[in-house]
């Protein structure tokens, strides 16, 4: 039964774009009733630009964006930054970058914007944390290990990402652990420790994940004196997760996923295949999203929507679809109400399509 | 008449400033190309003279040709050599000057060349980057 997105509510579009990222926030809604806004990566300014003048009906005034993040400088996430960042309707407060510079032009071009138009350009890392309302936003990464290896040890771009966790609270006292859960240890109690957090993963592959669970460790403690019961902390719990890399065969492993226990994946994307020479032939497979990716999901049991609807249209053995309702493409809409469990939403939108922002979930 | 020179022109006056922006598989790069700016004549490596870029997904079998390498040096630049953020000048110039940047260069249809221009475009960016850091 689909209810009424509450001003109170996080809102989280991932808008389909292709082979790219996309994705707007809408933090709740302050005192005076009104929302603000952030972009974590933009690869098609006309689609955001059209979909946050529907979403926000009063348009005499500039709207705020808190931030614009770039997750790294690939193309497919920062193609329509600079037109954002250049339109006057929309008063951008702060860009975040990962602190990877890019050769582009396009790259060079974002720059020079923030330059012209007097931007204020923050390097993230891991650890940063932001508060809008109640929702707390933590950087997981990249950590500044990896960032001091990027002119000179080789870390690749994907690697750079930033990778973003939010949190909506229930309560008006932000805790420092929310995370904090007793005496089991199942993936029913991993979900209900996550349930109103979301984690945007950008492009982020092996070695940054590496550090995210090195930097936010799952921590056990037992009690002296009652050494059977456990307490847990858990900052990788999380109800939703944009997984990382359009779901590539390095996107994320599995004991990532375990840790994190999704109850939805998202992955934007539009598949592509590959092939691969090997002895005596060659070996030809789909990459976005990968079926290592996709196997290690199942296993953890979420549902996997993507926005070009190719997994979920897959066929399987007895020749039904995966997901059949679900096996169109489209934007995919997640609400968080404060302390509350994620609903969700897939729209009927091609990538070039501005779709009506939904009302109810 | 004016067709033919046009489509003449069209194809003679190609400088491209390529960049090579993901390796999504073994068999699959994506590049970033953007022509220089028409009736430009002198150019260097900053983005006045050059038009947005545009996204080109190249294989193994037609990287050679999507990036302009001469036939001639083929062998110098492989697929296999080819890594993520390298930045390629490919078309119709001569070399002015590549030791500082932004460099000096000027288009001249009888030339081909194909060049790396790495060095000038890491220091370039460097510089613009820690500008736009430090005002904030």
């Amino acid at each position: 039964m689909a209810k009424d997105i509450s001003p109170k509510d996080l809102v989280i579009h991932v808008l389909n774009v292709g082979f790219g990222d996309n994705i707007l926030i809408e933090f709740p809604a302050d005192k005076n009733g009104k929302r603000s806004y952030g972009i974590v990566d933009c690869y098609s300014s006309k689609k955001t630009k059209g979909y946050l003048d529907k979403l926000i009906l009063d348009s005499k005034k500039p709207s705020r964006l808190d931030f614009v993040c770039a997750t790294h400088p690939h193309s497919d996430h920062i193609m329509g930054i600079k037109s954002i960042l250049e339109d006057s309707t929309y008063k951008t407060m702060e860009f975040w970058d990962s602190g990877f510079r890019h050769k582009s032009d396009t790259y060079r071009k974002i720059l020079n914007t923030l330059n012209t138009k007097k931007i204020d350009m923050i390097r993230v890392s891991s650890g940063m944390e932001r508060y809008f309302g109640k929702v707390r936003l933590t950087v997981l990464a990249p950590s500044v290990v990896l960032r001091n290896k990027y002119d000179t040890y080789g870390i690749d771009m994907n690697n750079s990402s930033v990778v973003l966790r939010l949190e909506h609270h229930g309560t008006e006292v932000l805790e420092m652990r929310s995370q904090e859960y007793v005496g089991d240890m199942s993936l029913e109690a991993v979900r209900r420790a996550g349930r109103s957090v979301v984690i945007l993963a950008g492009d982020a592959e092996f070695d940054s994940w590496a550090q995210v669970s090195h930097e936010y460790p799952r921590v056990e403690r037992s009690s002296t004196h009652k050494p059977l019961v456990k307490k847990m902390v858990n900052n990788l719990a999380c109800s939703v997760v944009k997984v990382a890399h359009h779901g590539s065969m390095h996107s994320s492993p599995l004991d990532i996923y375990e840790i994190m226990g999704p109850k939805l994946a998202i992955v934007s994307t539009k598949q592509k295949q590959s092939t691969k020479k090997q002895d005596g032939g060659s070996l030809t497979r789909d990459m976005f999203p990968h079926q290592s990716a996709t196997i290690a999901l199942e296993e953890c049991d979420a549902c996997i929507l993507t926005t070009d609807g190719s997994y979920e249209s897959k066929i399987e053995e007895d020749g039904s679809q995966k997901d059949p309702e679900m096996a169109y493409e489209g934007s995919i809409v997640i609400v968080i109400p404060p302390g509350g469990s994620p609903r969700w939403k897939k729209l009927n939108d091609k990538k070039k399509d501005v779709p009506d922002p939904p009302k109810k979930i | 008449m004016k067709k033919k020179e046009k489509k003449k022109s069209k194809k003679n006056v190609i400088v491209q400033r390529i960049t090579i922006d993901e390796k999504l598989s073994e068999d699959l790069i994506r590049l970033l190309i953007s022509p220089l700016k028409r009736g430009i004549k002198k150019f260097r490596d900053r983005m006045e003279y050059w038009e947005e870029e545009k996204e080109e997904l190249v294989r193994l079998d037609s990287f050679a040709k999507k990036m302009g390498i001469p036939f001639s040096e083929k062998k110098k630049w492989k697929w296999e050599n080819l890594r993520e953020g390298q930045v390629y000048l490919s078309g119709s110039f001569d070399i002015v000057d590549i030791k500082k940047p932004p460099g000096k260069f000027e288009v001249n249809p009888k030339r081909k060349e194909f060049l790396s221009i790495d060095a000038l475009a890491k220091k370039d960016i460097k510089k613009l980057y820690f500008r736009v850091l430090g005002r904030g």
